[in-house]
């Protein structure tokens, strides 16, 4: 015979027993875990996608911006040794603020704006209006007017160059800038020489 | 074993002792015991296997892996795009740079090597560009140089060789030199003065290429501003009362001068007494207002080449066709000098047309009639010799063409030759200078193949209507003038010149130059991308 003390020792033993072994209410603990692990999980691929789209943009946009300064370049390729120059009066028309002038400060392999290539100095072809492409430092390159429906800047120095042993040869900087944005960053560049004897007659 | 099956086993051994008895009893119960806790623990299981709690958890661990997958597919594909992307710029960068090498070895061939004379070369040469470096080499194989050109992009991780093939060729380039007819005075002589003396005045551009010396009363002054340019390819030198242009109603478009600017002797008015070198562009001090001035060599403008044989050859002048009197062009067939000394306007009149060397029309046509002392001149005329006139004449011409001398013009006399619409001139008088070159024009080209001091040489009173080419020096001086363009690779002049321009070179003049120029061209279908 058990006593009464026991009785009730036994019976909340037992009861607390069920309940620990009762599954009710395991689920909805499970749903929230599971839940937000996937949140976080989902959350993380929603931002590496949006980090991979603006990536692809970016490559896009970069992508774009080194065929444009390609064009660039195969323009000089294709013209007479005396039409490689620029015009002095759009030179002298850039505001000492912009990029154009300020780039050489930072990044040296850039030249300067001063000390150009210039039409009407030196034996260099004249530029005459309407300029035509090969004379002008800075064109903008409209977003009608691009494959991808974006605005860019194309920059172009021409400078003397006289490699060792050499005789004088101009190098081409071609320098593509984000036009959509105020601070003209840099998408793409590229740069060579042209020696007179290398070159079209056109 | 089922419970019928269990009480049939028991049965059949209902033959053996109570104690066998006993025992199967307990088996039975024992088995029933079994069975229904097998029963429970099969019903227990079946519960808990039917119960869902667990699952989502399961379930979203192995969505959370596929994600995590995919997540780690994403960056490492937008990782290999980034870096397959910067890979392709650097590379386009290092084929810029490897262009830029071949650019340089050629200009290196250019310079040590600028008549081929070097067997080989076997410096290897390094340069900066773009932020990279580009290694380039030549090397000589028979008659051919090889330029070997590797670029290494800015970041040093893609490089690009690229090669190509030049040799050393001759090059004949034609273009158009039309543009000395614009002018009055042309002058190719690069070495000592164009002697510009006396009351002379000048309305058009002038170029020379050597030094242009200026004495006496000199007047170049536009009617309009920047309506002429100056050009001196030597020194300015000004002595007397002397106006380039005014200021400000009639400027120069433009004054380069390469050898700087003298004033010798008191100098042009305004001068102050200014004697000695001057800077050209203080008008006050040098006298010459334009709208700009520069002392940059220029090669803008170049005299037509002159290709006597060519010219000779167009024509059948030994044999012409002259349906009034006769006329003599060349005696032989061959460009000796044949013909003498002729006379454009003798006393007899004659007509004469030439026929075209290669057969079908006439090259050109010369007619003169005495009476009314009309000249008429189309296409090219050619006279294997020397062209003289004697006595006082006035003739005035129609048509437009061009006469090449195979001597010089070498007249004596007051012989003035007019130029549409002047109809009226009389021996010994001028022509007034009212030729209007749309009407009709007349070039003289004078071959000189004699070298003569002078291949144009007039003196006295004399207006020459005409475009008058020189190989040679034109001398004009006393109280003579040529009013059309004087093209000739040296001048002496005094008077009225380049009063009257053409719009455009009279017809059968030379008006293109040829140059032949050996150096450096790359072969065709040479350039490669080695790697």
């Amino acid at each position: 015979m058990s006593t009464a003390p026991e009785t009730l020792i036994r019976s909340g033993w037992s009861r607390a027993t069920r309940r620990l072994g009762a599954s009710s209410g395991q689920g909805l603990v499970e749903l929230l875990i599971s839940l937000t692990m996937l949140t976080v999980v989902v959350g993380g691929l929603l931002s590496v996608l949006d980090a991979g789209q603006l990536s692809l943009q970016r490559a896009d946009q970069d992508g774009t911006a080194l065929t444009l300064a390609e064009k660039q370049l195969e323009v000089y390729r294709t013209v007479a040794y005396a039409n490689i120059r620029l015009d002095q009066t759009s030179i002298d028309a850039i505001p000492s603020t912009d990029p154009y002038v300020t780039a050489n400060a930072g990044d040296s392999t850039i030249p300067s704006s001063a000390g150009q290539v210039v039409g009407g100095v030196n034996g260099e072809n004249a530029c005459t209006s309407p300029l035509p492409l090969q004379c002008e430092p800075t064109q903008n390159a409209n977003a009608e007017d691009t494959p991808d429906h974006r605005s860019y800047r194309i920059d172009t120095y021409i400078t003397y160059v006289t490699p060792t042993d050499g005789r004088q040869t101009k190098q081409v900087v071609v320098v593509v800038r984000d036009a959509s944005k105020t601070t003209l960053p840099i998408l793409a560049r590229l740069a060579s020489t042209f020696d007179q004897a290398n070159i079209a007659t056109g | 074993m089922n419970r019928r099956q269990a009480t049939a086993c028991v049965a059949s051994d209902s033959g053996t002792s109570h104690r066998q008895i006993g025992s199967a009893a307990n088996l039975m119960t024992w088995s029933r015991k079994l069975e229904t806790r097998t029963r429970r623990l099969l019903a227990h299981g079946r519960s808990r296997a039917s119960r869902e709690s667990g699952q989502s958890l399961v379930v979203a661990l192995v969505v959370t892996g596929a994600l995590t997958i995919s997540v780690a597919a994403i960056i490492t594909y937008m990782t290999s795009n980034e870096s397959a992307f910067g890979r392709d710029r650097q590379a386009d960068r290092a084929l810029n740079i490897a262009e830029a090498g071949l650019n340089n070895g050629l200009s290196v061939l250019a310079n040590v090597n600028p008549n081929n004379s070097l067997g080989s070369w076997s410096t290897p040469y390094t340069a900066s560009v773009d932020g990279g470096q580009v290694q380039y080499s030549l090397a000589k194989s028979g008659s051919t140089w090889t330029i070997t050109a590797t670029g290494t992009s800015p970041n040093g991780k893609v490089t690009r060789q690229l090669q190509e093939s030049v040799n050393y060729t001759a090059s004949t380039t034609t273009v158009d030199a039309s543009a000395v007819y614009g002018d009055g005075i042309f002058v190719n002589g690069t070495s000592g003065c164009t002697n510009v003396t006396s009351n002379a005045t000048v309305k058009a551009n002038i170029w020379v290429n050597n030094s242009l010396c200026l004495t006496g009363n000199i007047n170049l002054v536009p009617a309009t501003s920047n309506a002429y340019s100056l050009y001196v390819g030597g020194q300015y030198s000004a002595t007397g009362n002397i106006w380039i242009g005014t200021s400000p109603s009639a400027l120069l478009s433009s004054a380069d001068i390469v050898g700087g600017c003298n004033v010798v002797g008191n100098g042009p008015p305004g001068s102050s007494g200014s004697s000695g070198s001057v800077v050209c562009s203080t008008s006050a001090k040098s006298h010459i207002y334009a709208s700009s001035y520069s002392s940059s060599p220029s090669s803008g403008q170049v005299k037509p080449t002159v290709d006597a044989a060519a010219t000779y050859a167009l024509g059948k002048w030994n044999t012409p066709n002259c349906t009034t009197g006769s006329f003599t062009f060349d005696t032989n067939g061959t460009k000796d000098r044949s013909a003498g000394s002729r006379n454009l306007f003798p006393s007899s009149s004659y007509n004469c047309t030439i026929p075209n060397a290669s057969g079908g029309g006439n090259i050109g046509s010369l007619a003169w009639n005495n009476a009314t002392g009309t000249l008429t001149v189309s296409g090219t005329v050619f006279i294997d010799g020397d062209v003289n006139f004697v006595g006082n004449v006035a003739a005035h011409y129609t048509g437009n063409g061009t006469i090449y001398v195979n001597g010089v013009v070498n007249p004596t006399g007051n012989i003035s030759i007019c130029g549409p619409p002047n109809t009226t001139a009389t021996a010994g008088s001028k022509c007034s200078k009212t030729w209007d070159p749309t009407q009709g024009q007349l070039a003289i080209v004078a071959l000189n193949p004699t070298s003569q001091t002078n291949a144009f040489n007039i003196t006295g009173n004399q207006e020459w209507d005409i475009v008058a080419f020189a190989v040679g020096t034109v001398n004009v001086t006393g109280n003579a003038g040529i009013t059309g363009p004087v093209i000739a690779d040296g001048a002496n002049l005094t008077g009225n010149f380049g009063i009257s321009i053409p719009a455009s070179a009279p017809s059968g003049s030379p008006s293109t130059t040829t140059t032949t120029v050996y150096g450096w061209k790359v072969v065709p279908g040479s350039w490669k991308e080695l790697k």
